[in-house]
């Protein structure tokens, strides 16, 4: 058996269907809200900008009616992908476009879950997840590869640059401290405690750096992946918590069920499925 | 498995390993460029590639907070202060539109807020000011306190607008 025979067997694509309803309700919980924005920052010609690395201000600016059709085409597009099947492509397709015509209209607040999300929905272009059945299939498992470097990238890289850029007001657990205390970010009401917590800050510091420097290394091995993720769910569900980040926990949890080894994955869904016969 | 098994057609498999390959090269760039301090990219690499595989959250020791507030009048009669998260009420997680310190550093988007403020106000009914002053407040974050008041907070005047100017808005912009 050749070595591309062996790397490219087929493996259990279940984790691409949960994921797929998985993201389609973040892209809800993200969406939903930015329609307050329109007659404010969109459809305005008085608040807008032109800046790097959007200079569609120059070009273009959507009138009310654009920028109300561009936020309807996203949320059909979110419609369509969680309807699924052959309609998974063009919807994210269709609002992967509304997006980034809304997000370079508005030119000042592009996020990093914005771009984390243009990764994940290309990942999601080339995968299997618009096919149905998928919980009873197996398939080549290059596309979870595509999210398993993605997702190494973003926790590997903020990881490093927290040891080499601060690291010595991370381990005091200083820098968590103050931004729960950010006049936007911060100020939920369990993070201010915790912000007054040195021990819990350090503590929570150390799992975090633990967790995003050990990703890109322990996530691809069968053994490890199930616990890292598990250490992943609980950092983002504690960000949740603690913090106001907006959609940002729940676009990064999307794909943790595609991030899952795929023998895990298939054992979680036999056994919910053996409950539910019960 | 009812649903079978299919995999990646063997002529496409190493084109596939060499696409995430490169998308590992590309992250690995953007760390090295973009993030660490002190290191230049190359010439040919334009920015905008870099900023689609850069995430740097929360990663600084931030012990102040600092905002942009508005005050309204003139030099004459004296200024007071704007509501401005009124007059632009859309706030993302990090905060008004205007919130963020490259904001506050450009000239032109300053004048661009100042125009509008005096729009807004106008449009309100309420009497047109003569300029709109923005002020950049700092003040030390306090741990394990729910309010942070801004009642030391130090003053810095950025600029002054004198509304009915034309303000740099982008070339589309009434088109």
């Amino acid at each position: 058996m050749s070595v591309l025979h062996r790397l490219f067997a087929p493996v259990y694509a279940g984790g691409w269907a949960i994921g797929r309803v998985a993201l389609g309700l973040a892209l809800l919980a993200l969406w939903l809200p930015r329609a307050s924005g329109i007659g404010d920052v969109w459809g305005v010609e008085d608040m807008v900008f032109s800046e790097w690395p959007f200079h569609l201000a120059d070009h273009w600016v959507p009138s009310l009616a654009e920028a109300w059709a561009l936020w309807g085409g996203g949320l059909l597009g979110i419609g369509l992908l969680l309807f699924g099947g052959r309609a998974t492509r063009p919807g994210l397709l269709l609002w992967l476009a509304c997006e980034w015509a809304l997000l370079a209209a508005e030119g000042l607040n592009t996020k990093a879950y914005d771009r984390l999300l243009f990764w994940v929905v290309v990942g999601f272009l080339v995968s299997p997840a618009g096919e149905r059945g998928l919980l009873d299939a197996a398939r080549s498992p290059a596309a979870r590869w595509f999210l398993l470097i993605v997702y190494s990238a973003i926790y590997g890289s903020t990881g490093w640059l927290k040891v080499s850029e601060e690291g010595a007001a991370w381990a005091r657990g200083e820098v968590l401290a103050y931004h729960l205390v950010h006049k936007h970010f911060g100020l939920q009401p369990l993070g201010v405690w915790v912000s007054g917590q040195p021990w819990l800050t350090q503590a929570f510091s150390w799992a975090t750096l633990a967790f995003e420097c050990a990703f890109p290394l322990l996530v691809w091995f069968r053994r490890a992946n199930p616990a890292l993720l598990a250490l992943g769910a609980s950092m983002h569900l504690g960000i949740l918590a603690l913090m106001n980040v907006g959609p940002f926990s729940y676009v990064a949890l999307a794909a943790y069920p595609v991030l899952l080894h795929p023998d895990a994955a298939a054992r979680i869904v036999a056994r919910l499925r053996r409950r539910a016969a019960d | 498995m009812v649903g079978g098994a299919r995999t990646t057609h063997p002529a496409l498999q190493v084109p596939v390993l060499l696409g995430l390959g490169l998308l590992a090269a590309y992250f690995i760039a953007c760390y090295a460029f973009a993030l660490e301090s002190g290191r230049v990219p190359p010439r040919w690499l334009p920015p905008v590639a870099l900023w689609m595989g850069n995430w740097q959250m929360f990663t600084l020791l931030d012990k102040g907070h600092s905002a942009l507030a508005a005050e309204m009048g003139s030099e004459a009669a004296g200024f007071a202060p704007v509501d401005l998260d009124a007059l632009f009420p859309y706030r993302w997680e990090s905060g008004p539109r205007y919130a963020r310190a490259s904001f506050r550093r450009s000239r032109v988007h300053l004048e661009i807020l100042g125009e509008a403020t005096c729009g807004r106000l106008a449009a309100r009914g309420e009497p047109a000011p003569e300029a709109v002053r923005f002020v950049e407040l700092r003040w030390k974050k306090r741990l394990g306190r729910a309010k942070q008041p801004a009642d030391h907070a130090t003053r810095k005047e950025l600029f002054t607008w004198r509304c009915g100017g034309a303000p740099r808005l982008p070339a589309a912009v009434g088109e």
